[in-house]
């Protein structure tokens, strides 16, 4: 099994964060943080919500000097006991996709007790690993924005660059072409 | 809305005005999302760089508060350029010379000053509304409504619509989106100074019979003119005409402009009345607080800004002793001696909408079972609904047509001086919804996005006044000051700052205006003048915020846990 | 779990979902194949329902009748027969006094519906006898 990630399609991206709230619905389970894996950002022309990429030699993983975060069939995963808080991975990580958050992170919400955090807490995108239907974002999306690119996906948008860029040859063939 | 939502994807050009539906109706963003792939144009015209302006073939940055000089030099264009549907003014409007009288004043070139848009790109996007094929769609939202030349704006918008024929045909004309999900409803069923439901005119002696006679009261009961506005409440407790008010399901401490004056005047009521589901910020003001079922624990038909009618059923039980809305009303009736009693929603609708409202005869609960709906007009019981209006040019005035008419621009109320350089303008929160006590007390949006809110400032803006992204600042103007959360944002133009309406302590409403407009009096909320700046002690700053706001929380969760004190006597009085 | 029927209670677009109910506490909610939604939700359409449960994370729930005996007093809980008693001898006497016009009421553009909204412009119209009833659909 090869490598997944979700990434965002910026002209379908309408900023409305909606994937945000799929994402902490999702997480908002006892044992969890309800906090969003991915992040909406906005620049003068994009607007994306940015998470983990699950990089095949991801440098969070590198970086975690207790093996908190690893390699599992082709997706970052997360041994949330062995954190002890370090933020290496924060550091990192070149897409701002990893995030630590410590107790004194999840307060109370009015008089509503939220799902206790653990001491310290990686959060990150963990693909919705056990949720059927795969991740809560891009089913939430309601453009259909929010792409899960998997192997078979990257192979076809190579192999439809490559035959794009084939039929380019054409311009400078020695002899011509019919 | 002349058109439906769905149909917004089949048009040629989609022209939004004044209107951010990424913020306030992302399910309709997602249709002008579907009309650009489908290769529809795309035009915006915003001060700000809002989502759609990101895919828009011509954005347009047009200055806070020049909409009618901006208007009246699109619709110049329209003219000049021979782009005027000649069969269609000819035959389906009124009053083209003297439209013309005034817009022939107004050219690209010399409103540039006031607009602040390109000669140019706004010729070029003329062309491309008034040409598009098969049809072009003008949307506007709060942008246009709640400036001081409003009216004036939808008019010119709706000449503008009619002189380049892009009205009267199948998903064209005109889409004020309507924000709250059932304005438009409450607006149907004559919740309104100056309408019965339906749209039916309370100045008209044979509609006052009708009701009259309806509900069994001599026509001398009902008044025959035009009630007042509630944005001019203020005003009228102030000069001791209004005593008593009764305020349902709304929250105007939180929604309506000039706040700190507002509060000062309904502590002045004789009787003060206030029936919701929550303890808001309004409802701890009143002499009387009624307990009414949330929508989930009630049925009842709601309309979609594009009218159409849509029933939703009862999912739980009520809570407390919480009765609905309209068995208060009709309990209350009879106590001042008036029968108005009903079984069930389904009798009130059939009795008091259908029967009385020609349009939306054929509107029954069985045809809106399920995922159906009723879009009105809808006459009668085997009508299919009425997505698109003036089909054919034929309009609701006396003579069947259009009245072109057009107005000269005027400055916003209050510019910008040197004491308050910058304008405010108050906008949506996509999280959030109105006054806040819903979504506020949903835990995922709550998470979301909280207190204090955005103030969102230009970078250049930002550098003057020392104020760096993220931190707490204090915005001030001649009515009241706030809080918020200074966000930089390169996508809003210099010299406006930008606040969404939802928050209690970052509240935008502290700062806004009061001064409405003759016509629909209106708040002219997207034009105010403010100042902001930098708060220097951060730490205390944001510990001062979490007190504010566990305070606010305690008081109103205090005032609403004496409900659960029994009353000591029985309907003592 | 039960699934009920309903239309989005936030913005204007009127989305079509289902509400989940579990012992009578609504848990969740799903997009229905509405005219204008198509199955799709936004946060608020798809995070929105809690508020009914009481959460009481920004402000509570009203459970039941209050009233402020005197200006500057404290509200404090009384029966429906109480509040509306008082409602409707304070609304008659200020009717007597001051005429039908110095009564100004809403209608409400939110959760509660049409229905409620023609009950209010009539209660106002016919019962209170001024036209002094609008809504917000102004801010």
């Amino acid at each position: 099994m090869g490598s997944k990630f979700v990434v965002a399609d910026p002209g379908l991206c309408i900023g409305c964060q909606t994937c945000m709230a799929g994402c902490v619905l999702k997480h908002s389970v006892p044992g969890d943080v309800p906090r969003p894996r991915l992040n909406l950002i906005t620049t003068l022309s994009v607007s994306a919500p940015i998470v983990c990429h699950h990089c095949a030699d991801a440098p969070c993983a590198a970086a975690c000097p207790q093996g908190a975060l690893y390699q599992d069939e082709g997706r970052v995963a997360i041994r949330q006991e062995r954190c002890i808080g370090c933020r290496s991975c924060v550091l990192a990580c070149p897409y701002g996709a990893v995030e630590i958050v410590t107790e004194e992170g999840s307060a109370l919400l009015g008089g509503l007790r939220l799902a206790t955090t653990p001491r310290a807490a990686i959060i990150k995108c963990d693909l919705c690993v056990d949720r059927e239907g795969g991740p809560a974002c891009v089913a939430a999306c309601p453009t259909g924005g929010l792409l899960l690119v998997d192997e078979e996906e990257l192979e076809r948008r190579q192999r439809e660059k490559r035959r794009a860029a084939a039929e380019a040859h054409a311009s400078f063939s020695s002899v011509p072409l019919n | 809305m002349s058109c439906g939502v769905p149909g917004m994807e089949d048009a040629g050009c989609l022209f939004l005005f004044g209107y951010n539906p990424s913020a306030s109706h992302p399910i309709v963003s997602r249709r002008i999302v579907k009309a650009k792939e489908k290769g529809a144009k795309i035009i915006v015209a915003d001060p700000r760089v809002i989502e759609t302006a990101r895919i828009a073939d011509i954005y347009l940055p047009l200055k806070n508060g020049s909409n009618i000089a901006f208007l009246n030099a699109f619709a110049n264009v329209i003219v000049t350029e021979g782009l005027v549907d000649e069969e269609f003014v000819k035959e389906h409007t009124l009053g083209f010379d003297e439209w013309w009288d005034t817009i022939k004043e107004y050219t690209p070139e010399n409103t540039q000053e006031i607009t602040g848009v390109d000669p140019q790109l706004l010729r070029e996007a003329a062309r491309m509304y008034a040409t598009a094929e098969p049809s072009s769609i003008l949307c506007w939202g709060m942008g246009v409504c709640q400036h001081l030349q409003n009216v004036e704006a939808v008019h010119a918008c709706a000449a503008i619509a009619c002189v380049s024929g892009q009205i009267g045909k199948p998903n064209s004309g005109v889409a004020p989106v309507r924000g709250q999900n059932n304005v438009q409803g409450a607006c149907d069923m004559g919740a309104l100074p100056n309408y019965f439901p339906g749209y039916q005119k309370v100045t008209d002696p044979d509609i006052r019979q009708k009701f009259a006679d309806h509900w069994n009261v001599p026509v001398e009961a009902l008044s025959d003119h035009v009630g007042y506005k509630v944005s001019d409440l203020p005003k009228l407790i102030e000069e001791g005409k209004i005593r008593a008010f009764y305020n349902f399901g709304e929250d105007p401490v939180q929604t309506e402009p000039d706040v700190p004056h507002l509060t000062k005047m309904l502590e002045k009521l004789d009787l003060f009345v206030c029936q919701d589901i929550f303890m808001t910020q309004t409802a701890a003001m009143a002499d009387v607080v009624l307990p009414a079922t949330s929508w989930g624990e009630h049925e009842g038909v709601f309309t979609a800004c594009d009218r159409t009618f849509q029933y939703f059923s009862q999912a739980v039980p009520p809570k407390g002793e919480c009765k609905h809305d309209w068995q208060i009303f009709s309990e209350l009736a009879e106590r001042m001696g008036y029968d108005m009693h009903w079984e069930n929603a389904q009798q009130i609708w059939d009795e008091e909408c259908r029967a009385l409202w020609p349009a939306a005869y054929g509107a029954t609960y069985e045809k809106m079972a399920g995922t159906g709906h009723a879009q009105w007009p809808i006459p009668t019981l085997d009508h299919p609904g009425t997505p698109d209006l003036f089909l054919g040019g034929k309009f609701t005035t006396p003579e069947g047509k259009a009245h072109l008419v057009a107005h000269d621009y005027r400055d916003p109320t209050e510019m910008p001086d040197e004491e308050f350089p910058l304008i405010l303008c108050t906008v949506r929160e996509v999280g959030h919804y109105s006054c806040r006590s819903m979504t506020g007390n949903c835990k995922v949006l709550a998470l979301l996005a909280d207190e204090p809110g955005e103030l969102r400032i230009h970078p250049d803006d930002a550098k003057e006044r020392g104020i760096r992204d993220g931190e707490l600042v204090r915005a001030w103007s001649r009515r009241g000051e706030t809080m918020s959360r200074a966000v930089i944002d390169e996508r809003v133009n210099a010299g406006t700052v930008y606040m969404t309406y939802q928050w209690w302590i970052g509240k935008c409403n502290n700062l806004t205006l009061h001064h409405v407009d003759d016509r629909s009096r209106t708040p002219e909320d997207k034009f105010s003048a403010c100042q902001v700046e930098a708060l220097p002690d951060q730490k205390w700053a944001e510990r001062h915020l979490q007190e504010l706001y566990s305070q606010l929380k305690e008081d109103l969760a205090e005032t609403a846990a004496a409900q659960h004190v029994e009353p000591t006597c029985e309907g003592a009085e | 779990m039960e699934k009920h029927m309903a239309v989005c209670p936030y913005c204007g677009a009127g989305c079509k979902l289902n509400l989940l109910v579990e012992n009578d506490q609504i848990v969740g909610s799903e997009g229905l194949d509405g005219l204008t939604n198509q199955g799709e939700l936004c946060l608020k359409g798809m995070c929105g329902y809690d508020f009914v449960n009481d959460t009481k994370i920004l402000t509570p729930r009203l459970y039941h009748p209050m009233l402020r005996r005197e200006k500057g007093g404290k509200l404090e809980r009384v029966t429906w027969d109480e509040a509306l008693d008082f409602t409707a001898s304070k609304l008659m006497e200020i009717k007597e006094k001051y005429g039908p016009d110095a009564i100004m009421t809403t209608g409400s553009s939110r959760g509660t519906g049409n229905e409620s909204n023609l009950a209010m412009q009539r209660f106002t119209r016919a019962c209170l006898g001024t036209n002094n009833i609008d809504n917000c659909a102004r801010t």
